[in-house]
């Protein structure tokens, strides 16, 4: 019986091949190392009984293929894991495929683009739009993908990176090749940035990040789209997500044409419609916690042989509550509403938008042109203009007659940045690629209405350059930057204006090495310099905060701040098991920090403790770490463990907002059926208390530990326009808990368990 | 092609359009628009004997430049006369900027919105009853001190801003207004 089949299925392969099947697929195949062929590699076309062997030099071929898709398999010595590589033939097809048949990249997935990148920068690479289970959510909490990222929040609608315990102007952000620049003054002050539009996300941090400038302390996050398939002409993607706990609908439609007609055209154009009511945590609701948000951008350009050629333009509109429970005016309030077992504020499900709340709009306007002299000599120009307005509305208290109108915001501020930079690559030889640049910004800060930082205009200049050398197995990468930072403040005290004038300048530089010990094991080691100047909120800010009940007090002669770091990270991956460790330590002098002050203050309202911005020397030191243990194919095993500990080592204090250690153990169970793919994962998830805080530097004390447990299960149907539906549980268990990093704690639980459901549709 | 030159170019101008045409947008050097401050920078409390047989009495406390930056002008004790009856009346202002608003007035007619509470130590002979009502529960504008034997002590004077969440009870709400006055019956 079985011979049968093999018969009929031979026969049947010969018979469709005899249809129109005369294409070939040739190329060669080079080792990434050295760069040579290699010889005699195995070349296989799954599930199909073809193939071919290299010969001395790497070339082969393959003939009497049809215009279909393939998956190539091409494998080389016993003991490395093949490598795979999908395309779809229409026509004879030639490949330069540049292999790695080591760790880098071991794994079997079907990669249609090809190309390991060895930097001795630690840069982690993510899919954001692969990654459907996280789709429908803020960027902060998306990003949390990547190993050693984790997200400030203050409730479930305002959400910012940490990286290595650091976040805010010590996380450079660069969306589409501009450095976001936004109000970024505050942890409620989340980044203006709609996560739908990019696909990629890429973590850097070491030597690369000196491309981007100062405050790249802790990393850089970059955000991409995907790159423009030139096979595709029109590829559409929609995202869709519906979330339980607060009624979240949010729909996102990205359209990507490539033109045939006129070969190097294309365009995008993408749009995110967002809007949640209040949030529930297990026991109530939060009152005024709902958003809406309406985002697009458009994007076209052209890109053939030597020129690129690119326009984009974005704009994000948010308007979200700030729950009402969290605007306090004294510190017995706060008191009061931290005892109380729920809060005052009563309420039930509403998509309505009252006061407190913020309204957030931000444009980006951003011109590329590249032009590649060359193979190995490249220039690339980058112009954008972004103007972000924020604007901010109290509870109204209703007493001068001009709070009865209600659209008035308590103030506004409007901050406009230009900025450009001009970029040099040169590949010197097949080791050495050196890159350099300039960039300059120039960036002017208005507000009106209640007084939260002054007006002001901040330029920038600077220059950098990075080497490459890779050789065998080794890596080394250096980069340096200067930069000369001057801020003009223009300030009424008394009616008076006056205008102090800041310059600051330094030079950051990195240094980072990597060694493949073996085609499973790789160690990077990085160390160098970065700075940043203080932002205008450490030098002006001054006054009440309604959010914490505090006031606080800039601080005018604020130095610039400076952190030497040295970090290693420690990469094994093999066939059952992936490992990733990130060990670091930073050595900050002038940090720069919000220090309790032992007198309250006297106001009409009570008495007030006071907060001022200072600086002191600072220790912090960390790890990020994860494996994967693969016991079957279809089971994987994840743990997780970040921890970080920050510490005066001169006078032992700590300094609060570290985020707490957290471990994660979870599994994701994957079954392929002919046709659709299943897979089902849970996750618990531990944070522990943080007890490194210094007695009585916060309102109340840090919450204690928790754990969660969420799950999901997904379904994926394997065809060229793959539809995917996933359905997650976020607080499986309604636990009711408190974070550290959620503003909210003083006042309200974290949320309780959320449905959810998403939907991705991908249509070529 | 041209077909498509016309189109990135008409992309173009439009979002420098967008870009440019917003409505004319403050600029960092020219001089900030102040939102008149909402702000209570003083109260007093000013007490009348119901038979006019004492003399009235006022205790203020003035801080002209609201929470933060200058101390307070004035945050004065209040003398009471033993064994006496006093209606007091809280009077609230905004004088920042050479403003004169009467906050108290628009207290009164946010009446639903608004408490006060009066807690006196226990070491003071003092009994302090509200005598105004929203309809419903006290405001406590309006009250009347009723002193025993000579004594010192603090007395706490909040006012609450309870919107939708008023129960008769102190603990709900945003603090207007929490002074902490000295007071001397003798």
């Amino acid at each position: 019986m079985k011979i049968i089949i093999r018969v009929f299925m031979v026969l049947f392969l010969n018979i469709s091949l005899a249809q129109e099947c005369n294409l070939s697929i040739s190329g060669k195949v080079y080792d990434l190392h050295d760069g040579i062929g290699v010889p005699y590699a195995k070349v296989q076309i799954k599930d199909f009984q073809l193939g071919a062997i290299c010969d001395s030099i790497g070339n082969f071929q393959i003939q009497q293929l049809c215009p279909q898709k393939y998956t190539l398999v091409f494998s080389h010595h016993i003991g490395c894991e093949p490598v795979k590589l999908e395309i779809d033939l229409k026509k004879d097809t030639i490949l330069q495929t540049v292999l790695e048949f080591h760790l880098l990249e071991y794994e079997g997935i079907d990669v249609v683009d090809y190309k390991v990148d060895k930097n001795s920068s630690v840069q982690l690479k993510f899919s954001l739009s692969q990654n459907a289970l996280m789709s429908g959510n803020t960027l902060g909490k998306q990003l949390e993908v990547i190993p050693g990222i984790r997200s400030l929040n203050t409730g479930n609608s305002i959400s910012k990176p940490i990286i290595h315990g650091l976040h805010s102007n010590r996380v450079l952000i660069v969306n589409n090749g501009v450095k976001q620049e936004g109000q970024q003054w505050g942890s409620e002050h989340a980044p203006e940035i709609d996560p739908n539009y990019s696909s990629e996300v890429t973590l850097v941090k070491g030597a690369s990040t000196v491309q981007f400038g100062s405050e790249a302390i802790a990393g850089v996050i970059v955000l991409e789209p995907d790159k423009i398939d030139t096979a595709v002409p029109l590829k559409i993607r929609y995202n869709g997500s519906y979330g339980s706990n607060g009624n979240v609908f949010g729909n996102s439609l990205l359209i990507v044409h490539s033109s045939r007609k006129f070969k190097g055209v294309y365009a995008r154009i993408q749009g995110t419609q967002r809007i949640g009511g209040n949030n529930k945590t297990p026991k109530y609701y939060l009152d005024n916690t709902g958003f809406k948000e309406l985002n697009f951008a458009v994007n076209a350009g052209y890109e053939r042989n030597k020129i690129l050629m690119d326009v984009y333009y974005s704009q994000f509109n948010t308007s979200l509550g700030i729950f009402s429970g969290s605007h306090i005016s004294n510190l017995t309030d706060l008191q009061n509403a931290y005892n109380a077992s729920e809060p005052y504020n009563v309420s039930s499900f509403s998509y309505k938008i009252k006061n407190p709340r913020q309204e957030i709009s931000h444009q980006t306007l951003r011109l590329k042109g590249k032009y590649n002299f060359t193979k190995k000599t490249n220039l690339a120009l980058v112009v954008g203009r972004q103007v972000n307005e924020r604007a901010e509305f109290d509870i109204h208290k209703a007493y001068s007659d001009s709070v009865f109108d209600a659209n008035k915001p308590a103030f506004r501020l409007q901050l406009v940045t230009n900025s450009g930079e001009l970029i040099l690559e040169h590949k010197i030889n097949e080791h050495v690629n050196t890159k350099m640049g300039v960039t300059g910004s120039y960036q002017g800060n208005a507000y009106a209405g209640r007084y939260f930082v002054p007006n002001f205009i901040r330029k920038n200049i600077g220059s950098f350059a990075i080497v490459q050398y890779d050789w065998k197995t080794w890596a080394i990468e250096a980069g340096i930057r200067g930069d000369y930072s001057n801020l003009h403040v223009y300030k009424y005290e008394n009616k008076i204006l006056t205008e102090p004038i800041y310059n600051f300048q330094n030079i950051s530089y990195s240094l980072g090495l990597v060694k493949e010990f073996s085609h499973h094991f790789l160690v990077k080691l990085n160390g160098g310099k970065a700075w940043r100047p203080p932002s205008i909120n450490e030098l002006y800010s001054k006054g009440l905060h309604h959010g914490s009940a505090s006031i606080e007090n800039g601080r005018v002669d604020l130095k610039k701040e400076e952190s030497y770091a040295i970090q290693t990270n420690f990469e094994y991956k093999s066939k059952k098991i992936q490992t990733y460790l990130d060990v670091y330590y930073n050595q900050f002098s002038n940090f720069i920090y919000l220090r309790p002050s032992l007198e309250n203050v006297l106001t009409i309202q009570g008495a007030f403790p006071q907060y001022n911005y200072e600086q002191t020397a600072l220790n912090m030191g960390g790890f990020d770490w994860q494996l994967d243990y693969k016991p079957f194919e279809s089971l994987s095993v994840t743990s997780k463990y970040a921890v970080v500990r920050a510490e005066n080592f001169q006078n032992k204090t700590f300094i609060v907002g570290i985020p707490a250690d957290r471990l994660s153990l979870g599994f994701l169970y994957t079954k392929k059926f002919k046709k659709i793919q299943m897979n089902i994962g849970a996750e618990s998830l531990y944070t522990f208390e943080q007890k490194r805080v210094e007695f009585e530097s916060d309102f109340v004390a840090p919450p204690k530990a928790y754990s969660l447990i969420n799950m999901n299960v997904g379904i994926k149907t394997m065809n060229k326009n793959p539809i995917e539906i996933v359905l997650v549980c976020n607080n499986l268990l309604n636990t009711t808990y408190r974070d550290y990093l959620n503003r909210y704690r003083y006042f309200a639980d974290d949320l309780g368990i959320n449905f959810g459901i998403k939907l991705k549709i991908e249509l070529k | 092609m041209k077909k498509y030159i016309k189109i990135i170019m008409s992309i173009v101008v439009f979002t420098m359009l967008v870009v440019a045409c917003k409505k004319d947008k403050p600029v960092p050097t020219s001089p900030p628009v102040e939102n008149p401050e909402e702000l209570i920078t003083t109260c007093k409390v000013q007490f009348t004997d119901p038979n006019g047989v004492n003399p009235s009495v006022e205790a203020i406390f003035k801080d002209l430049d609201g929470p933060g930056g200058n101390a307070p002008s004035s945050f004065d004790t209040i003398r009471l006369l033993p064994n006496a009856v006093y209606n007091a009346y809280v009077l609230l202002l905004n004088e920042s900027n050479g403003a004169n608003d009467n906050i108290s007035v628009e207290v009164l007619a946010e009446g639903s919105d608004h408490l006060f509470c009066f807690g006196p130590d226990a070491s003071l002979n003092l009994g302090i009853i509200k005598t105004d009502s929203d309809g419903t529960y006290e405001i406590g504008l309006q009250s009347q001190w009723t002193t025993g034997n000579a004594s010192v002590g603090n007395t706490l004077i909040r006012l609450k801003h309870q919107p939708g969440i008023k129960d008769g009870t102190c603990e709900p709400g945003a603090t207007d207004l929490e002074l902490s006055f000295v007071t001397e019956i003798n």
